[in-house]
């Protein structure tokens, strides 16, 4: 097979490249990185593909980095010389190749003109001469990394190294052969130890050994078992008997304990005995003794009690002795006594009476003296003053008393009337003075107008018709003017004026009139709602009033009319001259009217009136001017008018007062008059009633200058006196009673202590004294005689009461007598002492009763019926040694059960542990364990160790069929390679070195080479090795610079050799050394160059 | 046959195997260990409380309730509990002992009820069973071992007696020839059918449950708890219902508490570690489901050819793998005990064994050993000599070095041609 040319489109850094192979020997040449490798790659991979992504060789895959479709085109032409070309594209379905037949010659093979898509593997086995692609590359393709290898290596395995060369892939095979003796062994020596295998043995073999060593623990369990239920019988027997044992034995100690109570308890029987006759007596018998006995004792003692007090009383009675006279007095004594307080206060009150009997003595004395000097108490005695003759006195004295009051007021009457005379006067005098001064004045007065009316009445009346005659003169005048005015211009406006003011009067008055009928009326209306027949008079006047009122007013109303058509009829006259005509002629009444007024106020009344009616001419004002005068004159006239009313009414007044005090001054006279009778007659009177006094004084024995005050206080004393006297009378009387009860008591006293000698000598002294003692003797004597009864009372109960008790004693008598027959006993004395017996043996039976109680406590009858016998039958001595006996029978029985429990714990732990343990389980699992990790471990063990026998025997195979082929190859170019030096390469069987022998025939083992001529061994060895395995097809070496390291000369032997390796295969040789690529084309004739370009990239 | 033949139920259940250690265990969790070593007993109060709960009118037992001759104390005490709360609920129980329990073991004293028949190893023995209401159900037959190695054909002994209208036959033996087990009272399935009048064979020995015949029946009903990574899948007994007829209707009730489980995972297509460790954890996963609180045993297998055989091929690889899986595991009520590498290179085998190449080579020569051409088990012994010669191992493991299994020959030549041939190898 000869390459012819490779045309890269795109792979790795080459793109777009065309390289010429057609050589037998073919230098690529170009320096580091310039892609000589990559064209390998691409040789490769044409051959046999792309390397598979994710695979180890991914990176031989070589994606273009410069562009261009990655893959290309393989020229190529085989033995026969059919020229062929390979495709791969990557693209195209993972690489798969189309092959074509360049130029159809011989074969007539058709479809490959036109190229078909193969299959890698018919590829292979077709044209490339069933070589695979590992194989290429073991084969094939020889790198410098390999032969760098040689000199890396130490002798023995260099001598490896050299005879793998000799084989496809030796390196493998011993990398792999180690590998399995490695894990081998550690997995097992035979005579090792510590390896893995060897390790779990050992530890089986003590896993066993410990089996071993374990007993068998179902023997173990039968037995334990068995002891224990024989235990258990044993226990079950002991348990029978022990409660036995223990029983008899706790009857041995108790009668060890209870011998000494229980002997006592014999010594009280037989003690017993000899108190058993009191059992004879009943305990009724005995109770009905005692009581017998107690009975008899009470009455005994009884009786003595009697008899002492018997003869204590009559001791007592003849002691007793008292005296019946004096108790005889008794009673009267007592009263006495009672009364001597009596007689003592009498004596206290006859003093008294004494005493008071002297000082009313001497109070009337005194009485008498003041009323008279020569008054005795005869006197006083015959002195009888009735309520009258008081009376009188009385009256008397009062009498006097307002006669005085009399005169008295008279005389001041008489006075003040002269003093009202003399005032009276004087007010007389006065007025008539002012009223001259009047009279005087009133002359002169009124303004110059000489007033005729002399009363106000008049004067006002006067008045009033002067002002409404000018007033209505007025009117006319002023209506007349107006009226000139309308015609021309004055008189008309003055007429006008005084049709108005002429109008008016009229309605002015009617109004008036109207309005005091109004309130006329409203006066009744008042007067009649006010009055409720209070003011009765009052009311008619009112009522007159208003009647009168609306009588005016009634008159003022019918003239109005009458004016109106006056008015109206003056209005219908048509012409001027008709009505100034008519005009005037009513001014003129009118003016005669205010002068005939005039006239009756005034004196002069013509001058008045001119002055009013006609002013003075010439003066301008004209009608004005006479208006305004006639007003002056008016109202001066008016000032007068009043002034004069004024002095009138005060002239009036003075007129009155001089008149009223006239009158006063004869009123007075004439009571000054009356007085002075009045005090006349009084002083007679006064006169008769002193004679009158005198004589009763004279009838009375008092003295006669007494006046009725003195004789009153007279009476009085007189009375008091009396009342004493009086008094004094009672008091004597009382005191000769007083004195003669004294006297009795005294006496009756000395009668009854004349008894009693003590009494007696007292008396005169203290009558009261002696009577107490004389008392006192009594009673005592009373007391003895009470007791002496008292005795002989008692005296008689007693005696009573003795007869009793021995009767009660006899009773008894036959009672005791049938007790003692009845307990067959001769006396009381006898009875006695077996009641004595009686009682202890109480006592003995209640001892014996306690021992057999302490003895029985607790034990059934039969128990006690075997203490009874051990009692007997033993003495002390025996019965200890007996018990103690038990005891210790007991005691040992116990233990031995114990020791019995305790085994059987000891067993029932020891099968329980039996049942518990699982270290036999542990060891057989961990036995079983071991045997499962033995058994994989020997699993692995054949495995590798038939592993290891397959690659030894494929190795003896190949070193029996193939090497020798190989070896004589390599020897022939070993010879060449070292110009002779080394003539033949051998190995011996069994053995993984080779060995060279050399021109001299002297053998040289592989380890003794030079690196150098190692690295030509090893050349030679892929050589030949490569030689060997393709014999059908011969594919081209190819060489990746593996001769930078020889020297000239040998590298000359080496181009030397590829020149001759040419004749028969193609040989590519990569270099980037230039002596490499000078010596090869030195040495090869037909070698081509190819030199790569840096360029590329 | 003249009898009324009644309804009646019974379990069949057989290798009890109580107390038998485990293998595996080597990492363990104390708390599954404990579980593992209790798994037998924990079969057995099973087999119990399905016996009351299905109401069956007796039980039998068809040899090895124990795994050692020497049985366990443990074991035979706690049997006997069960067969009292058996007793107690009116269910006999007929008992032959096998090769593992025979009966010249050591046993405890203990008082067994009298519901609990053995049967003797001198001779065939024949026992009415009878229904929990008292009617006669059935005739038991059988015979235990005597000693450990019983190799008569005992079958052929058996004889069925008239009085019933139904004869259950027990017997503890390797029928068919089965190379899984020792060969113990061998017989054939022929000499079983063909023995007339009995109408269920209730074998044992037999791990792995089968029915091997129907009418007559002849039934093994597989152990009641696996102990092995060999004996996989549910494990448990076979509830019996005959009916008047006399037509059986077999149910298989699981008794097993922990189960032993195997998986394979294929690598092909998967390129990374991490890719790889997601598969074995979804087969976990897988695996566990529907355990119903039982603890699963697993056992995963790496296969096929990928890009990560080669990493696999490394032993520590696939310990690391496994130690993450069970640290999962922990979590988990499945516990992954072993993780196998049965994974090639991707390399053409054929390929390789036409190849003029020392791969090519060592395929052909694997290959004449394997067809026999040349003798396999002089090459294997020759290989294994040094471990086989050993004094304790080739006593200890003298069955591996006589059997000398040919898969040893197919996983050798995948190791070496991984080594030699693999990818990468060294270039």
């Amino acid at each position: 097979m000869r390459l012819m040319e490779a045309e890269i489109d795109g792979f790795g850094q080459l793109h777009n490249e065309k390289i010429d192979l057609n050589a037998p020997v073919t230098i690529l040449y170009g320096p580091n990185e310039a892609g000589k490798s990559t064209v390998f790659g691409f040789i490769r991979t044409m051959l046999y593909g792309f390397a598979k992504r994710g695979s180890a060789q991914a990176a031989e895959r070589q994606e273009p980095v410069n562009g261009g479709r990655h893959g290309g085109r393989l020229f190529w032409r085989d033995g026969a010389g059919n020229a062929y070309v390979i495709q791969r594209y990557a693209a195209d379905g993972t690489g798969k190749l189309t092959l074509r037949q360049l130029e159809a010659e011989a074969s007539g093979d058709s479809g490959l003109a036109e190229g078909i898509w193969l299959l890698q593997a018919e590829l292979e086995r077709r044209y490339l001469g069933g070589i695979s692609e590992r194989m290429y590359r073991q084969l094939f393709a020889v790198t410098l990394s390999e032969l760098q290898q040689v000199g890396a290596l130490s002798g023995e395995e260099l001598g490896q190294y050299l005879y793998q060369a000799g084989w496809d892939n030796g390196k493998s095979i011993a990398a792999a052969e180690k590998k399995l003796r490695d894990e081998m062994e550690e997995l097992f020596k035979p005579k090792g130890s510590i390896k893995t295998m060897n390790k779990q043995l050992r530890e089986l073999e003590q896993i066993d050994a410990e089996l071993r060593k374990h007993e068998d623990s179902i023997d173990a369990y039968n037995s334990l078992v068995r002891q224990s239920e024989r235990l258990e019988e044993e226990l079950a027997e002991r348990d029978l008997e022990l409660p036995r044992l223990a029983s008899r034995q706790q009857l041995l100690a108790k009668a060890c304990k209870a011998r000494a109570v229980w002997l006592q308890k014999e010594k009280l029987l037989i003690e017993r005995e000899r108190f058993a006759y009191a059992e004879r007596i009943s305990s009724e018998a005995e109770r009905s003794w005692h009581e017998l006995s107690r009975l008899s004792a009470e009455h005994a003692a009884e009786l003595e009690r009697y008899r002492q007090q018997l003869y204590l009383t009559e001791q007592q009675l003849e002691a007793a002795a008292y005296d019946q006279v004096l108790l005889d007095a008794a009673v009267e004594t007592e009263t006495l006594v009672q009364s001597a307080e009596g007689y003592r206060l009498l004596k206290l009150e006859l003093a008294e009476l004494r005493t008071e009997l002297l000082s009313h003595d001497e109070a009337i004395a005194r009485l008498l003296g003041s009323i008279a000097p020569e008054w005795t108490e005869r006197q006083l005695r015959e002195l009888r003053v009735t309520v009258a003759d008081r009376d009188y006195i009385r009256g008397l004295r009062q009498q006097e008393a307002e006669q005085a009051r009399g005169e008295e007021r008279i005389a001041a009457e008489l006075e003040a009337l002269k003093r009202q005379e003399r005032e009276a006067e004087s007010i007389r005098d006065e007025a008539a003075a002012a009223l001259e001064r009047e009279a005087m004045a009133g002359e002169h007065a009124a303004g110059g107008f000489a007033l005729l009316p002399r009363t106000r009445e008049a004067l006002r009346g006067a008045w009033n018709a002067l002002d409404l005659a000018f007033r209505e003169w007025e009117l006319e005048r002023t209506r007349l003017v107006a009226a000139a005015a309308a015609d021309g211009a004055e008189p008309s406006a003055e007429r006008g004026a005084a049709a108005g003011r002429g109008g008016a009067g009229p309605l002015w008055a009617a109004a008036a009139g109207a309005g005091g009928a109004a309130l006329a009326l409203g006066a009744v209306a008042a007067a009649s709602s006010g009055a409720d027949g209070a003011a009765g008079i009052g009311w008619i006047a009112a009522t007159v009033m208003a009647l009168i009122a609306l009588v005016l007013m009634a008159l003022a109303l019918g003239r109005s009319p009458k004016n109106r058509s006056r008015s109206g009829g003056r209005a219908g006259a048509g012409a001027r001259a008709e009505r100034n005509k008519a005009d005037n002629e009513s001014l003129r009444e009118r003016e005669r009217r205010l002068v005939r007024a005039l006239a009756a106020v005034i004196r002069e009344p013509e001058q008045a009136a001119a002055s009013m009616l006609f002013p003075p001419r010439g003066d301008g004002g004209g009608s004005a001017e006479q208006t305004l005068a006639a007003e002056r004159m008016r109202s001066g006239l008016h000032a007068a008018v009043e002034a004069r009313l004024e002095r009138l009414q005060i002239v009036e007044r003075l007129e009155g007062s001089i008149s009223e005090q006239a009158r006063k001054l004869v009123r007075l006279r004439e009571q000054l008059n009356e007085r002075s009778e009045a005090a006349a007659s009084a002083a007679s009177s006064k006169q008769a009633a002193a004679a009158q006094w005198r004589g009763w004084l004279e009838e009375r024995a008092l003295p006669p200058h007494m006046s009725p005050a003195a004789a009153l206080e007279a009476i009085e004393l007189a009375e008091q006196a009396l009342h004493r006297l009086r008094q004094y009378d009672k008091l004597t009387a009382k005191q000769t009673a007083v004195a003669e009860q004294i006297a009795a008591f005294e006496s009756q006293a000395a009668k009854l202590c004349a008894a009693f000698a003590d009494a007696a000598k007292q008396l005169p002294a203290d009558p009261a004294l002696g009577l107490r003692l004389l008392q006192a003797e009594t009673r005592r004597h009373a007391a003895v005689m009470e007791e002496a009864l008292r005795a002989r009372q008692q005296q008689d109960e007693l005696l009573h009461a003795i007869a009793r008790a021995e009767a009660s004693l006899a009773e008894l008598q036959p009672l005791m007598q049938a007790l003692l027959h009845e307990a067959d006993l001769p006396s009381v004395a006898a009875y006695k002492e077996a009641l004595l017996h009686r009682s202890t043996l109480a006592e003995l039976d209640l001892a014996l009763d306690k021992l057999r109680l302490e003895l029985t406590a607790g034990l059934s009858e039969q128990r006690l019926r075997e203490l009874e016998e051990l009692l007997h039958g033993y003495d002390e001595e025996q019965l200890r040694a007996l018990n103690d006996e038990a005891e210790q029978e007991l005691a040992r029985l116990e233990a031995q059960q114990k020791e019995r429990l305790e085994q059987k714990g000891r067993l029932g732990q020891k099968i329980d542990q039996l049942l518990r343990t699982k270290e036999r389980q542990r060891l057989l699992a961990d036995r079983e364990l071991l045997l499962s990790q033995l058994d994989s471990d020997a699993e692995r063990y054949a495995m590798l160790a038939v592993s290891a026998a397959l690659i030894s025997r494929t190795r003896r195979i190949y070193e029996e069929e193939r090497q020798p082929v190989v070896l004589r190859n390599a020897s022939g170019l070993i010879r060449a390679l070292t110009d002779g030096k080394y003539i033949r390469v051998l190995s011996s069987p069994g053995e993984t070195g080779i060995r060279l022998e050399s021109a001299d025939l002297r053998i040289v083992d592989s380890n003794m080479l030079s690196r150098g001529t190692a690295e030509l061994v090893y050349l030679a060895m892929r050589f030949a090795l490569a030689e060997e395995a393709s014999h059908a097809v011969k594919l081209p070496l190819l060489l990746d610079d593996v001769f930078v390291n020889f020297d000239k000369e040998r590298l000359k032997a080496a181009a030397k050799l590829i020149a001759e390796l040419s004749q028969q295969r193609q040989v590519i040789v990569m270099t980037c050394h230039e002596h490499v690529r000078a010596a090869l084309l030195d040495y090869c004739k037909d070698a081509s160059l190819v030199t790569i370009r840096t360029a590329v990239r | 046959m003249g009898f009324m033949a009644v309804p009646f139920r019974f379990i069949h259940a057989a290798d009890l195997h109580l107390d038998s250690p485990f293998r595996g265990l080597a990492k363990a969790p104390e708390a599954l260990r404990e579980r593992l070593v209790e798994s037998t007993f924990a079969a057995m109060r099973q087999l119990t409380d399905t016996a009351i709960a299905e109401k069956v009118d007796f039980l039998v037992l068809a040899g090895d309730l124990f795994d050692a001759a020497d049985r366990s104390l443990r074991a035979q005490l706690r049997l006997a509990r069960e067969w009292e709360r058996l007793a107690e609920h009116g269910i006999a129980v007929f008992v032959i002992h096998g090769n593992h329990d025979p009966l010249s073991g050591a046993r405890v004293d203990l008082k067994l009820p009298s519901s609990v028949h053995i049967f003797s190893a001198d001779q065939i023995e024949s026992k009415p069973a009878y229904r929990r209401d008292g009617e006669l159900a059935a005739f038991v037959y059988g015979i235990s071992y005597g000693s450990r190695s019983v190799t008569d054909n005992l079958a052929l002994r058996y004889r069925a007696m008239p009085g019933a209208p139904f004869h259950i036959a027990m017997l503890h033996g390797n029928v068919g020839g089965d190379n899984g087990h020792d060969p113990y009272a061998p017989c054939t399935l022929d000499e079983l059918t063909g023995n007339a009048g009995f109408h269920y064979w209730a074998l044992g020995h037999i791990h792995h449950r089968k029915v091997l015949h129907k009418y007559p029946h002849v039934v093994y009903p597989g152990n009641t708890q696996g102990r092995n990574p060999r004996e996989t899948g549910q494990k448990g007994c076979y509830l019996v219902d005959v009916t008047a007829a006399g037509a059986v209707d077999l149910q298989f009730m699981p008794l097993d508490d922990v189960r032993w489980l195997e998986d394979q995972v294929s690598i092909a297509a998967i390129q990374s570690e991490h890719e790889l460790l997601q598969q074995l954890e979804s087969a976990m996963t897988r695996l566990g489901m529907d355990l119903e609180g039982r603890f699963a045993m697993v056992r995963l297998e790496l296969a096929g050819r990928g890009p990560l055989h080669r990493r696999l091929s490394e032993p520590q690889a696939v310990a690391a793998l496994l130690e993450q899986l069970q640290e999962l595991g922990e979590e988990r009520m499945t516990w992954v005990y072993a993780l196998d590498n049965r994974t090639a290179s991707e390399l053409d085998w054929e390929e390789i064994a036409a190849e003029d190449s020392f791969a090519g080579e060592l395929c052909r020569l694997s290959a004449k050993l394997a067809a026999g051409e040349e003798s396999w088990e002089a090459f294997a012994k020759e290989a294994v000599h040094a471990m086989a010669g050993h004094q304790k191992l080739g006593k200890l493991l003298r069955s591996k070095w006589e059997e000398l299994p040919e898969q040893w020959l197919e996983r050798s030549r995948e190791h070496v041609l991984g080594l030699i041939a693999g990818e990468g190898n060294g270039q």
